[in-house]
């Protein structure tokens, strides 16, 4: 599991997550994640395009990190997802709480409407 | 191609982790790929989390017992524990509030199990929880 750092500077963040976010994938990246997307405050963007694979404590992660973010008035939006992930976050009810976005200047555009 | 695994695992959080890949490479070895292994993958990853949160009352060391059967339409994954009675098939649907104090609700895993899986099957025998899940 890789968390790729594609933007931390500016006003908003921009992640990329590769690999499995399954037991091992969430404990090897969740303190940087934490650290990268939650403690800047910033909007965030989490690219899922590399990511096969989510579980229940993934889903923990990502809804840790908006929850940080939206105290602070920013949001997190989850980019791209494959289809059976996308299926998994919509089945969990993600969708009613994370945009969820596969057009990336849509996405961004989702950073600024709070 | 049809197979079958049979394994044991410790009720600790370690012990699901370190046989996950035993779980991957059982699909591979099935031909298994895309929403079929990854419904597999995640129905062991969901139950045997909750078992070993869950289910048992003391600190002991129980032992799950784990059986993974590929029929040539579909596979077939069974948990087996001695902890306390529990149907994961009983359990309420999971509620997110829209609410921006959001919180992960309790229960989404077994939520994605039932919804994900073709079916989900609890029965109680002599003492053991036995959970049976077809992919």
């Amino acid at each position: 599991m890789e968390l790729k750092v594609i933007k931390a500077d500016g006003d908003y963040t921009h992640v990329a997550l590769s690999g499995r976010l399954d037991i091992d994938g969430v404990t090897s990246v969740e303190e940087k994640f934490t650290n990268v997307v939650s403690a800047k405050g910033k909007p965030a963007i989490v690219d899922m395009t590399e990511v096969g694979f989510i579980a229940s404590l993934g889903m923990r992660m990502l809804l840790g990190a908006s929850k940080a973010l939206r105290a602070n008035g920013a949001k997190l939006v989850v980019y791209n997802p494959q289809p059976v992930v996308l299926e998994a976050l919509q089945t969990a009810g993600f969708a009613a709480v994370m945009p969820i976005e596969n057009d990336f200047s849509k996405a961004l555009a989702l950073l600024q409407n709070v | 191609m049809s197979g079958r695994l049979e394994f044991q695992l410790r009720n600790t959080v370690e012990d699901v982790s370190v046989s996950l890949p035993l779980l991957r490479r059982f699909a591979a070895e099935s031909g298994l790929a895309g929403r079929q292994e990854y419904v597999l993958i995640l129905s062991y990853e969901e139950l045997a989390t909750n078992i070993v949160k869950y289910g048992f009352d003391d600190a002991a060391i129980h032992r799950i017992r784990v059986l993974l059967e590929n029929h040539s339409r579909d596979v077939s994954l069974t948990l087996m524990d001695d902890g306390h009675e529990f149907d994961p098939c009983s359990a309420p649907a999971p509620e997110f509030s829209p609410n921006p104090a959001e919180r992960m609700p309790g229960g989404v895993g077994l939520h994605l199990v039932k919804r994900m899986a073709r079916s989900l099957h609890y029965s109680r025998k002599n003492g053991w929880n036995v959970v049976q899940v077809l992919i």
